[in-house]
């Protein structure tokens, strides 16, 4: 599966809507390219690409860390 | 002499059989050491394979009586069994006992030493009869030996003659 | 990515003696059949394959899968190893990848010395680029080049083995369908980034974790419940790990069941006919005892003192004796001086004392006889008569000097019981050898019994010299693993109860901790924490979600070829159904109309069931990705019936691009074309197009033992 087939397909679980109260259309609209105003979504993000772009762990983790950081 | 003196005098007289059939015998009979004894069907005690060896020869109608010299003696005829078939063996002869010599009625009248003589000519055409059975058995043996692997070859060899 | 094989061919390999143009196989997209009978080249062509892709030949003394190094003279052809010193073994496979095009060849050098042979392996791959053969000599694109033929992943489903192994496709091994739908799905970068995540989901507890005791050093409430959560975590930790060595336990004691499982029927058919044999071995036994028995008697039936048979046809010696005995006595009264009595011998037949004095002076006085109950007036003939026998003189009054009348009457006496039995002994004879003939045929027929009990015993893997001991031991390892595979979910299920009590207490220390240390700081790492815990929880639903896609679909596409492949035939063959299991593997069962496991289906449908699986597999299409790889089988039809044979021709072309069949069931070696009646349909069918391919027969060159065996072949249709 390509990184946007993951991106997508991992859209589609539940617990976006029901535990972070993301509005389904908000979901659809995500994108790699433009920043979400969600921090889990770009979390999900940091992960897929982190890992596309062969990262090691500890790396994605440092990255996570600032994303949230500017939340 | 009564009828019970002379049914005596025959019963103690010792039988014999040519010496030359003694392997052939001892291969059809169980009484014999021969370890072939297994394969083949087989007599008891060799008076039942004498009998058998007169019957075939008394069938065959010939008496080849045993020479001196030859002789291998078994059993007293008293001792042959069941005594039905030895009575009926002795019936036998005593149809033919003309033919060897001896009259009945003559017996009536006879003295003792012809009285000896005719029981002992009793079991010499009887010897003779199984002669010519033991022989005819030989032959057989020698020259169609897988007969006797076969259970009922005995009775086989009495219906060929009837 | 469409890989097509275009030729293959042999170099003395097994039967195929000679060089490589002598046995070469040139193969289109399609059907490809070669139609050969047994030991006619057929699985060794298979094991030409099995080498190159993965250096493995079946061995069909071991019946196993072995390394092909360990096994190379048997390999070789008998005949090249008997008639020559240096030979080379191998195989030739050129093929089609899209544009580009192969040639592999795997060669095996042999050199004989004093007394045995030296072997040396070369693989020469060339690709052919504007008509110029050019050879690959890196060792990684080599290795490249030939998983072109058919991806690793893929080869247990596209490279089939027939009749000799136990199940076509391990379904049951952990690795099994998962592994191959997880690759069919390509979710193998989804799989990584679930165990990424785990590991960072970890990383922000630990932060979340020290951040908290660092703050909250003194203060003994709170550092009794980190302590309090920290054992927990531990506990759930460990039993995590627990659970998950008992899925493995619990997937090995499946597998050892299913394995079991056809051994099983086997061992239990095994024993059945082991028990069959021992009963009609004492039945048999018992009747022979019975016939020597009777056998042993005939010479006392010989010798039978009621009728023996020794005098068969002997009854008219009694009636001369007794005619003898007649004459006797009328002899003995002539002798005799009374002349009265010489006239009527009939009396003196008489015995003495019959009838007695009494009874004549009686009939004498009474005027009557009573013999014969007629009036006896006196002085008639019959008084007069009467009269005489009264006086007549005793025998005894003779004059002679011996009496053996009594010897003669004896010996009748004792014979006449004779007369009436010795007629009947030819019938008792008869009967006699009636009995034995049917003892004997009844000890035949038990024999053909035995004989057919055996036979199925062999069927059933057994051999004459098995020992029973194993077949127990199989059906004791079955119920064993049976037991195992309980316990085992037992124990998964207590762990699991254990784990959600200690979450359930976690969950209260968490929400107690974040009560008492309402730190700010602390709650960020906090939720820091508790968002990564469900980033992880949200991949791992998506991979979950993605398989049961996968899995729904497989089951659909699945089905519809089952239910192609057993069309037209008698007994409804059921659903097949797809369900993932507790320890990760996926298990495929029949189904029948109500959802109830269909039992009792023979094997022709299980291994339809697999085979649909197969093709099911081979033609998904997920995403845009379509696997295109030679479909290449041996035999899998031994246990169809012709119906199948039709319906699988006419789907495989539209699953497979290409295939390549080996079969025998179109094989007559009686027929001159060696083509039985459905062989000759399938062929017509080729040559008018309606099949897509082509059709070869093997041949036996010359007919040896299978040293010297030399396999040709005769293409029908190219």
């Amino acid at each position: 599966m390509t990184t946007e087939e993951i991106f997508k397909e991992v859209l589609e679980s539940p617990e976006f809507q029901d535990i972070f109260g993301i509005s389904k259309s908000d979901l659809e609209q995500a994108s790699f390219d433009v920043k979400s105003s969600y921090p889990v979504i770009e979390i999900v993000k940091a992960i897929i690409i982190g890992y596309d772009n062969h990262r090691d762990k500890n790396t994605i983790f440092q990255n996570i860390q600032k994303q949230i950081m500017q939340f | 002499m009564d009828g019970q003196t002379i049914r005596d005098r025959i019963g103690q007289k010792r039988v014999n059989y040519n010496s030359k059939f003694d392997s052939l015998i001892r291969a059809i009979s169980k009484v014999g050491a021969s370890s072939q004894s297994g394969q083949f069907s087989s007599f008891g005690p060799i008076y039942e394979t004498f009998m058998y060896a007169f019957i075939i020869g008394y069938r065959i109608g010939i008496s080849k009586p045993l020479e001196s010299g030859e002789r291998t003696g078994f059993n007293d005829f008293a001792d042959f069994k069941p005594t039905p078939i030895r009575d009926f063996v002795l019936m036998l002869l005593l149809n033919k006992s003309e033919e060897f010599g001896f009259k009945w009625v003559d017996l009536e009248n006879a003295s003792e030493e012809t009285i000896n003589t005719f029981v002992t000519e009793i079991i010499r055409q009887m010897e003779g009869y199984a002669n010519t059975g033991f022989e005819y058995l030989q032959n057989k043996w020698e020259n169609e030996n897988m007969k006797f692997r076969n259970p009922f070859v005995f009775v086989n060899f009495i219906e060929e003659l009837i | 990515m469409a890989t097509t094989i275009k030729s293959i061919s042999f170099k003395n390999f097994y039967n195929y003696y000679g060089n490589f143009e002598q046995n070469t196989y040139r193969f289109k997209e399609g059907i490809n059949i070669v139609n050969a009978d047994n030991n006619m080249g057929k699985s060794k062509f298979y094991n030409g394959i099995l080498w190159v892709l993965k250096n493995q030949v079946y061995d069909s003394d071991l019946k196993q899968i072995v390394d092909a190094p360990s096994s190379l003279k048997k390999m070789a052809s008998g005949k090249a190893l008997n008639e020559e010193s240096h030979f080379e073994m191998g195989i030739k496979i050129t093929f089609t990848e899209n544009a580009d095009k192969f040639s592999v060849s795997k060669i095996i050098q042999f050199t004989k010395t004093e007394d045995s042979w030296k072997t040396n392996e070369k693989m020469d791959i060339l690709q052919t680029i504007d008509n110029k053969d050019i050879p690959i000599l890196d060792l990684a694109d080599k290795d490249k080049i030939i998983k072109k033929i058919i991806p690793l992943e893929l080869m247990n489903y596209a490279l089939l083995q027939g009749e000799s192994m136990e199940k076509l496709v391990d379904l049951s091994s952990h690795n099994g369908l998962s592994s191959t739908i997880e690759a069919l799905a390509g979710i193998k970068n989804i799989i990584e980034i679930c165990d990424i995540c785990k590991d960072l989901s970890q990383r922000a507890k630990k932060l979340s974790n020290d951040k908290e005791k660092e703050i909250n050093i003194t203060n003994n409430r709170i550092s009794g419940l980190i302590q309090e959560r920290e054992g927990l975590e531990q506990r759930i930790d460990s039993t995590h790990e627990k659970i998950l060595i008992y899925k493995t336990e619990l997937s090995e004691a499946t597998k050892k069941k299913d394995n079991l499982e056809a051994l099983l029927l086997n061992a239990q058919n095994r024993e059945k006919y082991r028990g069959l044999k021992k009963n009609l071995q004492n039945e048999i036994d018992k009747l022979k005892d019975r016939k020597n028995e009777y056998e042993r008697n005939i010479t006392s039936m010989l010798f039978s003192e009621s009728a023996p048979w020794l005098l068969k046809g002997l009854e008219h010696q009694i009636t001369s004796f007794s005619n003898n005995y007649k004459n006797f006595i009328i002899k003995l009264a002539e002798q005799h001086t009374i002349e009265k009595l010489a006239k009527d011998p009939i009396i003196l037949l008489l015995p003495p004392d019959s009838p007695d004095k009494s009874s004549l002076l009686r009939m004498l006085e009474r005027e009557k006889c009573e013999v014969c109950n007629r009036p006896a007036p006196r002085d008639s003939e019959a008084w007069k008569h009467i009269n005489m026998v009264m006086q007549r003189p005793r025998l005894t009054e003779s004059s002679n000097k011996n009496d053996f009348s009594s010897f003669y009457g004896g010996i009748q006496t004792t014979v006449s019981s004779f007369l009436n039995s010795i007629p009947k002994i030819s019938e008792y004879i008869e009967k006699y050898r009636t009995t034995i003939d049917n003892l004997e045929d009844e000890i035949n027929q038990k024999e053909e019994e035995k004989e057919i009990a055996k036979l199925e015993l062999l069927n059933a893997g057994g051999s004459e010299n098995y020992a029973d001991t194993s077949d127990r031991q199989s059906i004791s390892d079955y119920t064993l693993a049976e037991k195992t595979i309980e316990k085992k979910k037992e124990d998964i299920k207590k762990a699991e109860i254990l784990i959600k009590e200690w979450n359930f207490k976690l969950k209260k220390n968490e929400e107690e901790l974040k009560e008492i240390n309402a730190n700010s700081e602390i709650k960020n790492y906090r939720d820091f924490k508790d968002m990564m815990y469900c980033v992880e929880s949200i991949f791992l639903n998506s991979r979950e979600r993605i398989f049961d896609e996968i899995l729904k679909s497989l089951e659909i596409n699945a089905n519809q070829k089952y239910s192609e492949l057993t069309q037209g035939n008698l007994s409804a063959g059921g659903k097949l159904n797809f369900s993932k299991q507790v320890d990760g593997t996926v298990q495929v069962c029949i189904k029948n109309i109500n959802d109830g496991e269909l039992t009792g289906l023979g094997t022709g449908f299980q291994r339809m069931k697999q085979l649909s699986i197969i093709m099911a597999i081979i033609s998904s299409k997920i995403g845009n990705k379509r696997f295109d790889y030679p479909f290449i089988s041996d035999a899998p039809f031994s246990e169809f019936g012709d119906n199948f044979i039709n319906n699988f021709f006419k789907i495989a072309p539209n699953v497979f691009s290409q295939s390549i069949i080996f079969i025998k069931e179109l094989y007559d070696p009686n027929s001159d074309d060696f083509l039985n009646d459905l062989g000759k349909k399938i062929l017509k069918k080729m040559e008018n197009g309606e099949i897509p391919g082509t059709f070869y027969v093997n041949v036996i060159e010359e007919k040896a033992d299978t040293t010297n065996l030399i396999t040709r072949n005769k293409c029908y249709k190219f």
